[in-house]
């Protein structure tokens, strides 16, 4: 069997900024795992094609303060930084509807709780409009500016697109540049996972499809506590993947990241716990599969934090074609419910078998999938006799996992394959 | 345990609160499920292939009634939908497609639950749930129920993708437009056909329409017109209903303001009167958000309606109480507003052609106009866009611009590099 070692491509992959921090680190500041603040332009990333050159950077709230004097990311506006080259011989336009449908306008930003009257000195600052980018690039001509967008605190995922004209074939083009950015300010919880030494060397197995089906079978039904003695919720998710793959797959599907357990994020849970606002990122409570709390966990907010989704990983020891294979637990919020053992928690959906085909759906949509199928595992649970998770809530399911192999690149939905390993009750495929 | 514990003393006090305010109810569920009938019976019916799909929205009495909940104070709008499957594959319904952020039928009871006492907040569950349209189909199956969605204001609009269990994949998409019961939006009140006279109807193509544009005032007035408001940047070649179905794809909602004295002598007028249907558009807040007037222009393009448009972009206030106190504030870039239609209605995929028309008016921001209520605006350059609807989608590489003038950038001291 090849000797496989998931940690260091992950290293490679996804968070280099974070392992070389790690080791840079040493003997500085306590704050190990946060990207380096200061300077947005040290973080800039720069995509080319089609002689258009675009670079993108995302000051963090701090560094936002300092450029526009304000706290933006208070008010949920956070700024982006963006460079457009235009290397044609015609003028090419930037659409800031593709990156932020709902981006706010230079004078709005501006303005926003000023309390001004509306005159014409009050209204037309020339400072925000000199900080905004102008959306036509002329033929040989490098442009720069902000754009001011809805905040996203984690990693900021966005489009850039520009719209223009190829002179030679008389038709228009259009060009999509895909930009995750991380954003310095929080604790992410991957950040610190030490994917290297999460299984010894000889524990890794490398199985082929049928023995991977029986592999995934025999993972536990469910989550438990710390001790192991009580169960929780289903497993209901096997994911294969890089953890590059994953982290772009969720994030470009919405999904958002999540803080590590810290006594400020604590702080920030309590707050939004009573204001109702959003903590998008709040860190989410351990259960335990293999012995150890999730590796990742993602989020999806809704209106408030009591209407989430939530999603736990761990990565298994066995590995398909090469990929790691993970196993998952999602569940819906749908509100809060006070109980004896926490005082707080969480009501869950207990159809978590709608929540699971919502996630289906949700990365299908956003392109992230490659595949999909399912195996059993879990077993089935009726809804006349649920059982009931670590808080008591109530739980129902057809007893299957949903296998989705996610994609960094995005999929089409066209392109996306039914994985045929074991057909659920209501299977995509007629007649077996 | 699940989610993060809050420290004791907090969570107490959460809990006690959380007591005090969910003092239990112990009302039955009490609902008249024949009330579906009359929503069943005005169902509006679209085939794709071999699969059918009847689909009609209960207006908040209705709804409130076939549930036993105010299902629309929570902003739920459930959509009743039939789909019959007349093709020998299996199928499958994706409810993210109808509305991303969907309600499960178990959350809708959630929220409710306090209404009711343990048996009825169990019979309402069961309801919604034996109610809620499943996502499978076996070949020649008819399912139906409810997709509960977030409410919009006005006419419903939305999609549904339905896909076959078939390698590669391959789905048929319905789009649905369904009047709500209970909303009148202000376009139905208007008498299209009568506005102008024949004669009164300049007939012109789309090469004409670009002189013909010169007659559109650059700018609405007040009531009297003694006093200049705000720029038309816009304009729209389409069919009243092709253009009201591109605004609702780009989720703008419909408005009813009554058009009572105070809103005739506060409102913008143009080819002598107010607009005839307003559309709005909200980030979430009250505040935020924008508006966008229209007129039906005299002229025909082509044998196809024109509209003549204004953007207007609320900003500044944070909250409601900020706009009734200090007034509202619009943003003064009244360019920005018109690029943001402009790409707000191709990535609804409803754009087919734009052009940009050199007949508006330039006014530096060095030097703001005000309009008739003392607010200032200014557009860096003089450019109106001019967009051809498109009924069916088009995608976003396959729009294309008309050549007749090119945007040129401010040329005036103080533009920008």
């Amino acid at each position: 069997m090849k000797r496989y070692n998931p940690g260091l491509r992950w290293a490679r992959g996804l968070a280099p900024w974070a392992f070389a921090l790690l080791i840079t680190a040493c003997g500085s500041a306590p704050v190990f795992n946060q990207i380096p603040e200061g300077d947005y332009r040290e973080r800039i990333q720069t995509q080319e094609s089609d002689r258009i050159r675009v670079s993108a950077a995302v000051p963090s709230a701090k560094e936002s303060e300092a450029l526009f004097g304000r706290r933006l990311y208070r008010e949920g506006i956070q700024p982006v930084w963006l460079e457009i080259e235009n290397r044609r011989e015609t003028s090419v336009t930037f659409l800031p509807v593709g990156l932020d449908p709902e981006y706010y306008s230079p004078l709005e930003v501006a303005s926003l709780g000023s309390g001004k009257p509306p005159s014409a000195e009050n209204l037309v600052d020339r400072f925000f409009i000199d900080k905004s980018i102008d959306l036509m690039i002329d033929p040989g001509e490098a442009l720069s500016g902000f754009v001011f967008t809805k905040l996203d605190e984690g990693t900021k995922a966005f489009n850039v697109d520009i719209s223009g004209r190829d002179a030679e074939a008389d038709r228009p083009t259009f060009n999509t540049f895909t930009f995750f950015i991380p954003v310095p300010g929080l604790n992410i919880d991957h950040y610190t996972v030490d994917w290297r030494n999460l299984y010894a060397e000889d524990e890794w197995v490398e199985p082929d499809k049928d023995r991977l089906i029986e592999e995934i079978e025999k993972y536990v039904c469910c989550v438990t506590d710390k001790s192991g003695k009580n169960t929780g919720d289903p497993l209901n998710l096997i994911l294969i993947g890089m953890p590059r793959d994953i982290y772009t797959a969720f994030i470009r599907a919405g999904w958002d990241e999540t803080e590590a357990i810290t006594k400020g994020t604590m702080w920030k849970t309590v707050r939004s716990f009573f204001s109702g606002g959003e903590y998008r990122y709040s860190p989410i409570s351990s259960l335990y599969v293999f012995g150890r709390p999730q590796d990742v966990a993602f989020q999806k907010a809704r209106e408030n934090i009591h209407e989430r989704n939530h999603l736990r990983l761990w990565m298994s020891r066995a590995t398909y074609q090469g990929l790691p294979v993970w196993i998952g637990q999602i569940s819906r919020d749908i509100g809060v419910r006070f109980t004896a053992k926490t005082i707080t928690t969480h009501k869950i959906d207990p159809d978590v078998d709608e929540t699971r085909e919502y996630l289906l759906e949700n990365l299908a949509y956003a392109q992230s999938l490659k595949a999909f199928g399912y195996v059993g595992g879990v077993g089935e649970v009726s809804p006349d006799n649920p059982r009931g998770n670590l808080t008591g809530d109530p739980w129902f399911t057809d007893g299957y996992r949903l296998v989705l192999w996610v994609s960094s690149k995005p999929v089409p939905i066209s392109e996306l394959q039914f994985m045929h390993w074991r057909l659920p009750p209501f299977s995509e495929e007629p007649g077996q | 345990m699940k989610h993060t514990d809050l420290p004791t003393p907090i969570s107490a006090l959460a809990a006690a609160l959380a007591l005090m305010l969910s003092a239990c109810s112990v009302a039955p569920l009490r609902n008249e499920p024949g009330a579906v009938e009359a929503v069943m019976e005005r169902a509006a019916e679209q085939r794709q292939g071999p699969l059918r799909v009847r689909a009609s929205v209960p207006g908040e009495e209705e709804a409130e009634r076939i549930f036993g909940i105010p299902i629309y104070d929570r902003d739920i709008q459930p959509i009743w939908l039939e789909v019959t499957n007349d093709s020998d594959l299996r199928a499958r319904v994706i409810l993210a497609s109808i509305d991303a952020e969907y309600f499960p039928p178990l959350e809708v009871a959630y929220m409710h639950r306090k209404r009711f006492s343990k048996e009825g907040w169990m019979d309402l569950e069961r309801y919604l749930y034996r109610n809620a349209l499943p996502r499978r189909l076996e070949p020649g199956q008819t399912v139906s129920g409810f997709v509960f969605t977030n409410a919009s204001q006005g006419t419903k609009t939305f999609n549904m993708d339905i896909y076959y269990a078939r390698q590669p994949p391959e789905y048929e998409q319905f789009t649905f437009f369904i009047e709500v019961p209970g909303f009148q939006p202000d376009h139905a009140e208007v008498d299209f056909q009568s506005l102008y006279e024949e004669s009164a109807i300049t007939h012109t193509d789309n090469d004409g329409l670009r002189e013909v544009l010169e007659q559109v005032p650059c700018c609405t007035t007040n009531r009297d017109a003694t006093a200049q408001g705000r720029p038309v940047q816009l304009f729209f070649v389409g069919s009243g209903r092709e253009l009201l179905r591109a605004l609702l794809r780009a989720r703008w909602d419909e408005t009813s303001y009554e058009r009572d004295e105070q809103y005739l002598a506060g409102a913008d007028y143009l080819f002598g009167r107010p607009p005839d249907t307003v559309f709005r558009k909200r980030r979430g807040k009250t505040t935020e958000r924008s508006e966008m007037r229209l007129w039906l222009a005299p002229i025909l393009v082509d044998g196809q309606e024109l509209w003549v448009a204004q953007f207007r972009h609320f900003i500044g206030r944070r909250y409601a109480i900020g706009e009734m106190l200090l007034g509202a504030q619009l943003d003064p870039d009244a360019n920005d507003g018109r690029n943001y239609v402009l790409q707000d209605i191709w990535y609804s995929q409803s754009l087919q052609h734009w052009a940009w028309s050199a007949t508006g008016k330039r006014v530096s921001k060095d030097s703001p106009e005000l309009d008739f209520n003392g607010y200032p605006w200014f557009a860096r350059d003089s450019y109106r866009a001019v967009i051809w609807i498109s009924g069916k989608p088009v995608a976003l590489t396959d729009a294309t611009s008309m050549d007749w003038s090119r945007l040129e950038k401010e040329t005036t001291s103080g533009s920008r590099p």
